[in-house]
């Protein structure tokens, strides 16, 4: 649940739920205000009709009708006024509007609260009811002043809101499933660019976000994505091709070197002269496959694993190297072959050049396969078990100068590793000796 | 070996290059002459005998691609090209203009000797085929990548060589259907006569049967000729 509020499509769901019944009831209440004021204006009307009425009769007769007349209407809830029942209290706009339309100019009007009420003799049935009684003051047309004292009857009470509730479900579902689509369609760019971003192959030229697709945000989105990946891309083929150039420019003194070296005569100097050269050369050739580590133009083949690593250790014991190829199993992966065989020489070289000897094997489970590399050396301490890939880093400085290592080798391996999607990590091993373990997905039927 | 010293013509375009090699080669009993473009090559060509070129893959002008063609085009004249990159594509363009061997600079001097006097050798022993110039060998449903060193059965799926087994089946299918001594087979792979006990052919030749699903005790691909040697049973085609 946790989970579901922090992602952005949980939080648009309810979002958007949440907006919409707020709206929802919003526009109830708007339009039941509405209602109401209707029905105050149509009761208004009706009372003021009775009133113009009455006054239009009351207009025509002599003195002693009128006083028939307002007798007989006490029983419709008009009575004289009488002193002292009227207060300051405005009265309702509404009725005077309403009278002043019925009743045209010249008439003095004015409307007001009266108190008390109770003195009325109104009709039973509006009796019950907390009455309000209004005052309204006019003048007949030969000049008389009147005030009457008005019953008018209370607000109308509206229906209370009676929730129907199957309605409520089915409009509540509604909005889910609009929230939900709405949401879904708001983050899956984000998600397919989430993917793009995590399965970047800086290696190779992976298929872009398409440009064309979804709106223009997201679209947009796409080719700024794009345009960094290319420039991701640029940078990394300056930066291998800068590499591969000095490397490139270097060879032709060094072959000059190499040959001029031929005419030392001090054998032992020149042998130790062509050491030092053989290893500035080495280390020249492992930058240089550094450089290219990442760069994967070798095209991705179905390999048998079993036989490269059988090759390899072949070709490690032909050179007069102790390792052995123990625990086997037929496997295929998707891998660049000659990449992925840099890769395994320099681990499998770098058991036998520090822990003394290297033990191949190969097992496999269901989705990977994995190959383990284990000496018998002093192994790494904890510490730099992770640092040993940075580039150029040694374990232990003589040593390694010693035996001639660039501190690149791991890091090769470890680039090509991942760019077949793999792992590669090392362990120290509970006797003793150092275990680099390697993990390549198999290749899908 | 001829009775007189090989003539060796080195190309290259770097005069320091050019005059430490011919010192080199000459110290080792080699005749060298020496050119710095296609044009002196030509001239030099022309007017004497050459057993070999080695020539160096940037040149001005012509470059030492265009150069090896031509030469192809025009004679059997052995070709060992030097080039500063060593990528495998550069390795397949150049086996594919017809160089008979390939060097990367820097190398070890002795390294370019070894190589002169192997192609030589193979070129007066005449023992070459097609199959040495060609990139790609199809054999029996599986095809042997010669510049990435790996084979690839019918499906698809690519088989690694160890070093000694690609030789092995490199001068078995350069010679199919003849039957190759331990001892011949030995000096083709590693360049040395076989020394008594010496069981490493047998070895490879095992591995290789396991990786091409050739069944030891009945072989159909690699056959054991008892007391003579072993015989690869197969048509061998070039891909066009």
């Amino acid at each position: 649940m946790m989970h579901f509020l922090q992602s952005m499509r949980g939080r648009v769901f309810l979002l958007l739920i949440a907006g919409t019944m707020a709206s929802a009831v919003f526009t109830l209440l708007i339009t039941r205000h509405h209602q109401a004021e209707i029905i105050a204006r149509d009761r208004a009307q009706r009372v003021a009709g009775q009133l113009a009425g009455l006054v239009h009769t009351l207009d025509a007769a002599s003195p002693q009708e009128r006083w028939l007349i307002l007798r007989t209407v006490r029983g419709l809830g008009i009575q004289r006024g009488t002193a002292g029942q009227a207060t300051p209290q405005s009265g309702d706009e509404i009725l005077l509007d309403a009278l002043r339309e019925q009743l045209g100019p010249n008439r003095n009007l004015y409307t007001g609260r009266a108190e008390p009420c109770r003195e009325f003799a109104a009709p039973r049935h509006m009796r019950r009811r907390a009455s309000l009684c209004q005052l309204v003051r006019f003048t007949l047309l030969d000049g008389t002043p009147l005030e009457l004292v008005v019953h008018a009857p209370p607000p109308f009470p509206m229906r209370p809101l009676r929730p129907v509730w199957w309605g409520l479900l089915l409009f509540l579902a509604c909005i889910a499933v609009l929230a939900w689509l709405v949401a879904r369609m708001t983050t899956r760019p984000l998600q397919h660019l989430a993917n793009a971003a995590d399965t970047l192959d800086l290696s190779s030229e992976t298929a872009l976000l398409p440009e064309a697709e979804g709106s223009s945000e997201v679209r947009s989105a796409a080719r700024a994505f794009n345009r960094m990946q290319q420039r991701i891309h640029e940078d990394l083929r300056e930066r291998t091709g800068m590499l591969a150039a000095i490397t490139h420019d270097l060879q032709t003194p060094l072959t000059r070197l190499r040959l001029r070296l031929e005419k030392v005569q001090d054998a032992e100097l020149r042998d130790k002269l062509v050491h030092d050269m053989n290893a500035m050369q080495q280390m020249l050739q492992e930058g240089l496959e550094f450089a290219r580590s990442r760069d994967a133009s070798e095209p991705l083949q179905r390999l048998d694993i079993d036989s490269l690593l059988a090759s390899l250790c072949a070709d490690a014991v032909d050179g007069g190297q102790p390792v052995q190829y123990g625990e086997h199993c037929a496997a295929e992966v998707m891998a660049r072959p000659i990449a992925l065989r840099r890769a395994l020489t320099n681990l499998i070289d770098n058991a036998v050049k520090y822990g003394g000897n290297a033990d191949v094997a190969l097992s496999c489970d269901t989705h990977d396969c994995h190959i383990r590399i284990t000496d018998s050396g002093p192994g790494i301490p904890h510490d730099m078990l992770e640092t040993v890939f940075t580039p150029f880093c040694r374990v232990e400085h003589s040593r390694s100068r010693e035996t001639g290592g660039s501190g690149l080798g791991l890091s090769i391996a470890r680039n090509i590793v991942e760019q077949h999607h793999g792992q590669l990590l090392l362990t120290n091993r509970r006797g003793g000796g150092l275990e680099a373990h390697v993990v390549l997905p198999l290749a899908g039927r | 070996m001829t009775a007189h010293a090989p003539n060796i013509l080195i190309v290259d375009d770097d005069a320091d290059i050019r005059d430490l090699l011919a010192d080199y080669l000459s110290q080792q009993g080699l005749h060298v002459l020496t050119a710095a473009d296609g044009k002196e090559m030509q001239q030099v060509l022309d007017n004497d005998p050459v057993d070999l070129v080695v020539l160096d893959l940037t040149l001005p002008g012509t470059d030492g691609l265009a150069l090896c063609r031509n030469l192809r085009a025009h004679s059997a004249l052995p070709v060992v090209m030097l080039t500063a990159r060593s990528s495998s594509l550069h390795r397949i363009i150049g086996l594919e203009m017809g160089a008979d061997d390939y060097l990367c600079k820097p190398f070890e001097p002795r390294e370019l000797l070894a190589r002169i006097r192997n192609v030589l050798r193979r070129s007066e022993g005449g023992v070459g085929t097609d199959a040495e110039h060609a990139q790609q060998l199809q054999f029996a449903g599986w095809m042997l990548d010669m510049a990435a060193r790996q084979l690839q059965r019918a499906d698809g799926v690519v088989v690694a060589l160890s070093a000694g087994e690609f030789r092995l089946l490199k001068a078995l299918l350069e010679r199919p259907n003849r039957v190759l001594s331990r001892d011949q087979l030995l000096s083709l792979t590693q360049g040395r006569e076989a020394e008594p006990f010496d069981r490493s052919v047998d070895l490879h030749i095992s591995r290789l049967r396991q990786k091409l699903g050739d069944d030891a005790r009945a072989p159909q691909l690699i056959k054991t000729l008892r007391n003579e040697g072993y015989m690869l049973c197969a048509t061998v085609a070039r891909p066009s």
